[in-house]
């Protein structure tokens, strides 16, 4: 799942790197400043809403988030946006190119590196 | 309970019949008085409120509810019986003598004299604390579930498309034929697991019904293409009837694709084999109609309501 977007996010020329769980994604962005994140919500022992609590209460992380994920009830979409998430995509309704195309219009003016936890 | 009329005196003259009904119901059943005494109490409500009657006769019967449930509430419930006297039907969270809380489907009922003034209120009332439960768990489950759904559809859709768009290598023609297949395979499981989550919604009372500029032309074709296999394997003649320039209509395209999909579905089943099945669509006044007929066995009259 996040090879394919990896891959894909590569051959369009981003640099992208990846953490398989939300520790991991919490320990890549305390190292580095992305200029934008994709997160999933499910993810084993720290879930998505708390690697966004810390990226956006703690770090108080300037970069865009956007949500990709199969949660997708109306009180996730809710929650994930009020905490501070910038769009909320439910990746079984979403084509890939249109991830890639979202990445594209966030990133236009800015340098390209990506962190990517899905 | 005012418009009950008993015909037969020989059961209105034996009220010991009435009491034996009520004293072994198995609802529970409080009879209050308008200054809220409780003046009786059947077995089934000391066994769903702990106490014993003779703990709570003469105690207030609203008291009895725990005051758990927000003031508007209590408002409307008083002002239902009270002052409209009409019977109050409500689930309320209340407490047992043991302080446990548990639900409480009721119903209360003003009982006028010939003046029509209130005289007692009869309290009826079933613990539906289990029902609840079983409800809530039903809905987490189907909403748990359709996401893990979700996961590998995800991954199928996303890969699929990749071979489509050439990023492992040039697909030829017939390849990606398969691949197409295995594509829209899988966008119908998605549509699927969506419809199964929007069903979990409504019981959360969140459903949301999506409209966007629709062709029906398009949906049903698509409904009638998922048919094909069966359609060629039964030999059935499709004859399809679409008038020509049709408008797009603002409807929600699952929910309408959902429709047409059972229709179809049951002409095909229903229809045995070499049969017919026409579709048509065709303006009439501001409506879109949609017919599907088939020479299949019917509806059964006395079902046709």
């Amino acid at each position: 799942m996040a090879f394919a977007l990896q891959n894909k996010l590569k051959v369009a020329g981003f640099n992208v790197d990846h953490a398989e769980n939300g520790e991991n994604a919490i320990l890549l962005a305390s190292k580095k400043d992305y200029d934008l994140i994709l997160l999933d919500l499910m993810m084993p022992r720290i879930n998505g809403f708390e690697v966004l609590q810390y990226l956006k209460k703690e770090k108080k992380s300037k970069a865009p988030i956007i949500i990709l994920s199969n949660l997708g009830q109306e009180e996730d979409v809710q929650k994930a946006l009020k905490m501070g998430a910038s769009d909320f995509y439910i990746k079984t309704n979403t084509p890939i190119f249109k991830v890639v195309d979202k990445v594209l219009s966030y990133l236009k003016k800015t340098n390209k590196k990506i962190n990517s936890s899905l | 309970m005012n418009n009950i009329r008993i015909k037969d005196s020989a059961i209105i003259n034996h009220p010991e019949i009435f009491q034996s009904v009520v004293a072994h119901s198995t609802n529970m059943i409080i009879i209050f008085d308008v200054a809220e005494r409780v003046l009786y109490a059947n077995e089934a409500a000391e066994k769903m409120i702990g106490y014993k009657a003779r703990e709570i006769i003469g105690r207030s019967a609203s008291k009895l509810w725990g005051g758990l449930m927000d003031k508007e509430f209590y408002q409307k419930l008083w002002k239902t019986i009270k002052i409209n006297k009409l019977p109050f039907k409500g689930e309320m969270i209340c407490k047992r003598k043991s302080g446990e809380e548990f639900q409480l489907g009721a119903t209360i009922i003003p009982l006028l004299n010939e003046k029509k003034e209130i005289d007692y209120y009869v309290e009826i009332g079933q613990d539906i604390t289990k029902e609840k439960e079983i409800d809530l768990a039903k809905t987490e489950f189907v909403s748990l579930a359709s996401h893990q759904l979700r996961t590998p559809l995800s991954t199928i859709k996303w890969y699929t498309e990749m071979l489509l768009d050439g990023d492992a290598g040039k697909v030829n023609k017939e390849q990606k034929k398969y691949i197409k297949e295995i594509f829209y395979g899988n966008e119908r499981m998605v549509e699927l697991v969506n419809s199964l989550l929007n069903v979990s919604r409504i019981e959360l009372g969140t459903f949301m019904v999506d409209p966007a500029p629709t062709s029906f032309k398009k949906v049903t074709d698509i409904a009638l293409k998922e048919l094909k296999f069966k359609v060629i394997s039964k030999k059935l003649a499709v004859k399809r009837d679409y008038q020509k320039g049709l408008p797009l209509v603002n409807v929600d395209p699952k929910l309408i694709r959902i429709v047409i999909q059972n229709l179809l579905t049951n002409a095909v089943k229903y229809t045995p084999n070499g049969g017919k099945i026409n579709v048509s669509i065709k303006t009439e006044g501001k409506n879109i109609v949609v017919k599907i007929a088939d020479s299949g066995y019917g509806i059964p009259k006395e079902q046709q309501k």
